[in-house]
């Protein structure tokens, strides 16, 4: 067993039968269990990539430019093609899901463990979506702009998606 | 008036069937574990002490468990915490005894303890004095303040002195078998929180109906793998390192 699995149970014990017993939580208070985990671990973990980068290279400024160059092509990207830039933004958070829950796996090379990281993210984020397509609904339709997603989030699409990547994770 | 009552043990009662199969093999492992200490190096003596008396404690319970689940149909519930308060602290020990030849302190031994303990007297808490009917709030409390001494020792054993201790020690018997002890705190001791959750008010009881009949089947065979299998695990591990020193010597 390692860290992040014995982290992953320990938080399954302990969250899952308060989740049981709280019945309805409405967004507003999701979002506000959610805050502080968003500014203790999650804005922490975006802004420590130029650490980790400098840990290995000395060239710290050629990190910040080329980050800043793929975020400035990637933003170009969402205003001319949408649709194009949201599926490239799922398939790398989905790879980048898996990354981290393998971690242990970072340095291996086999495509076995690419095809992983990237499958274990897909079953996420398409379980996540399918099993609350009436919230995704309710968000999409908020703005004209969301309308050119929306056939991504039929429920029949987002079923097969799930249940490919999970078989295909678990095999 | 007889004082004797004959009781017949139904046929198709897998409950009442587990009871006594489960008390004849912890007594026959007792047996089995004091008889073998003759066989050990002196340094392992105790531990098999420990395992043969942490089945022979279970004997006795099981003893009493399976004649008034006979008679009552009920859930043993207060012997079975007499029990566990008793033979979880010892199977505790074991890790100390085990990883004491690579530097284990006492204070490794009292915080195992304290845990186990801790662990216990919570669960007790939420199963015994559930008010009548099932309250799932305090099943969900009670299990939660109790599940924090099981991710302790969970943690100890897998990452933390426990598990820093065997990596440190000289023997690889130590370094397998403590792992081994690992994976039953793992797997072995989640059994104990399936059945907790069965009980009425239990979330397993209220998302899936699993009743407390459900219980004791788990509990009996949770026992049986856990208390035998520990101790086995134990005995593999004197009996390998004694082979082991006796070959050295030779």
């Amino acid at each position: 067993m390692t860290k992040a699995i014995f982290i992953f149970i320990a938080s399954i014990l302990l969250v899952f039968p308060l989740v049981f017993n709280a019945g309805e939580i409405t967004t507003s208070q999701q979002l506000l269990i959610c805050i502080p985990f968003i500014l203790l671990f999650g804005i922490p973990h975006g802004a420590i990539d130029d650490v980790l980068y400098s840990r290995k290279s000395q060239k710290k400024s050629s990190f910040i430019s080329i980050y800043l160059l793929i975020i400035s092509l990637n933003v170009v990207l969402w205003f001319l093609l949408p649709l194009a830039a949201y599926i490239l933004f799922l398939f790398l958070s989905a790879y980048h899901f898996g990354q981290s829950q393998f971690s242990q796996y970072f340095e291996q090379q086999p495509l076995k463990f690419k095809v992983l990281y990237f499958f274990w993210g897909m079953s996420i984020l398409s379980g996540l979506t399918y099993f609350n397509h009436d919230e995704i609904r309710s968000i999409m339709s908020q703005y004209q702009e969301f309308v050119v997603f929306s056939q991504l989030h039929q429920e029949q699409l987002l079923w097969y998606v799930f249940i490919i990547s999970t078989v295909t994770t678990a095999s | 008036m007889s004082l004797l009552e004959i009781i017949t043990i139904p046929k198709d009662d897998a409950i009442a069937f587990t009871f006594f199969t489960g008390y004849m093999a912890m007594l026959a492992a007792s047996i089995f574990f004091f008889f073998e200490r003759s066989r050990v190096e002196g340094k392992w003596k105790v531990s098999l002490l420990v395992s043969g008396l942490i089945t022979f404690i279970a004997a006795v319970h099981y003893y009493y468990m399976r004649d008034y689940y006979l008679v009552t149909g009920e859930n043993p519930t207060v012997l079975r915490y007499i029990d566990w308060t008793l033979t979880v602290p010892l199977m505790c020990v074991e890790f100390y005894l085990l990883t004491k030849a690579a530097g284990a302190k006492l204070g490794l031994l009292w915080k195992l303890i304290i845990a186990s303990v801790w662990m216990l007297v919570a669960g007790y808490i939420g199963e015994a004095f559930n008010p009548e009917g099932g309250d799932t709030t305090h099943s969900v409390i009670w299990g939660v303040i109790s599940t924090l001494g099981y991710i302790y020792i969970l943690y100890t054993a897998w990452f933390g002195e426990v598990a820093q201790l065997a990596k440190q020690s000289k023997d690889e018997v130590v370094k397998k078998g403590v792992r081994v002890l690992a994976w039953f705190v793992l797997v072995g001791w989640a059994i104990y929180p399936i059945g907790y959750m069965c009980m009425p008010g239990g979330w397993f009881n209220v998302a899936f109906g699993w009743g407390s009949s459900n219980v004791d089947l788990f509990y009996n065979i949770a026992d049986a793998i856990n208390k035998i299998g520990f101790g086995l695990v134990v005995y593999y591990i004197a009996t390998t390192s004694t082979a082991k020193e006796v070959k050295a010597t030779a």
